[in-house]
């Protein structure tokens, strides 16, 4: 079941957009000139490029700390994930299915790439699993709502 | 843990400055301690309440929302509607919640979600 998992992630990010790291976020967007892009820029009423829809989107979602966190590969799939799912799924106008398959994906590269690592042991040695585990997923999810190949992939 | 003693929750609306500036939770809060204590698991917690000579003990052995202690879908769907609530507004917030439990079964929804948290 992903609805229940998809649910806390949305929640985070229509509440984060007004917290200080959410008004960074679109700060920045408007900075860039943002605004009326192809992709929904959650908890406002700008639009943006997918990318651009999606970094905001993350950034809100980690801005009140309710998304959701997986202690054993030290990660917070939810924030990169599902932004780069909603960003790419409205890009490439995918059905909901879709989405929730790629959220899937998503979270499972994300949680197995840093548990490959040997979270623990890395963020001993002085890294943080969190900063680029979701990127991995969510550019398996995004790749995989675009249609990609295992080649293409590569 | 103050503001959870006091109203017996602890999400966002009650993680604001104002209450966490309330004489009420700010007193509760100067006879509380935390310690950390190693034997636990990560997911693990013990409490120990001290009220006129009496003792009360708390256990919580696997957090709510944990792999081994998940949330059902409607403890979900309450915390989903308590966070996005004040953001939303109740109607649209629980519009967004129904859409996401069918959200595997109807084309063109993903649009239709994204606008609803817009």
């Amino acid at each position: 079941m992903t609805e229940p998992t998809l649910m806390p992630q949305l929640a985070s990010m229509v509440s984060g957009a007004q917290m200080a790291a959410g008004r960074g976020a679109i700060a920045f967007l408007q900075a860039l000139g943002e605004g009326q892009g192809r992709a929904t820029v959650a908890g406002t009423r700008l639009r943006a490029s997918p990318i651009n829809a999606a970094m905001a989107n993350g950034m809100f979602a980690h801005g009140d700390e309710t998304d959701d966190s997986h202690a054993q590969s030290l990660t917070h799939p939810g924030c990169g994930v599902v932004p780069a799912v909603l960003a790419a799924a409205e890009f490439f106008n995918r059905s909901g299915q879709d989405a929730l398959r790629a959220m899937v994906l998503g979270y499972d590269i994300c949680c197995r790439l840093t548990l490959s690592l040997h979270a623990y042991d890395f963020r001993v040695a002085g890294h943080s699993t969190h900063t680029f585990g979701p990127n991995f997923g969510a550019a398996a999810a995004a790749g995989a709502l675009a249609g990609l190949n295992a080649q293409q992939c590569r | 843990m103050a503001v959870a003693l006091l109203g017996g929750e602890a999400g966002i609306a009650q993680y604001s400055n104002e209450r966490a500036a309330d004489p009420l939770v700010a007193a509760l809060c100067e006879r509380i301690s935390v310690h950390a204590d190693a034997s636990l698991r990560k997911d693990e917690a013990r409490a120990v309440l001290l009220r006129a000579g009496q003792r009360f003990q708390a256990h919580v052995e696997h957090a709510s929302g944990t792999a081994h202690n998940p949330m059902s879908d409607a403890a979900i769907e309450a915390k989903f509607l308590a966070n996005a609530r004040p953001a939303l507004g109740e109607d649209r917030a629980r519009r967004v919640a129904a859409l996401v439990w069918q959200l595997g079964r109807q084309p063109g929804d993903v649009a239709s979600l994204l606008q609803l948290c817009s």
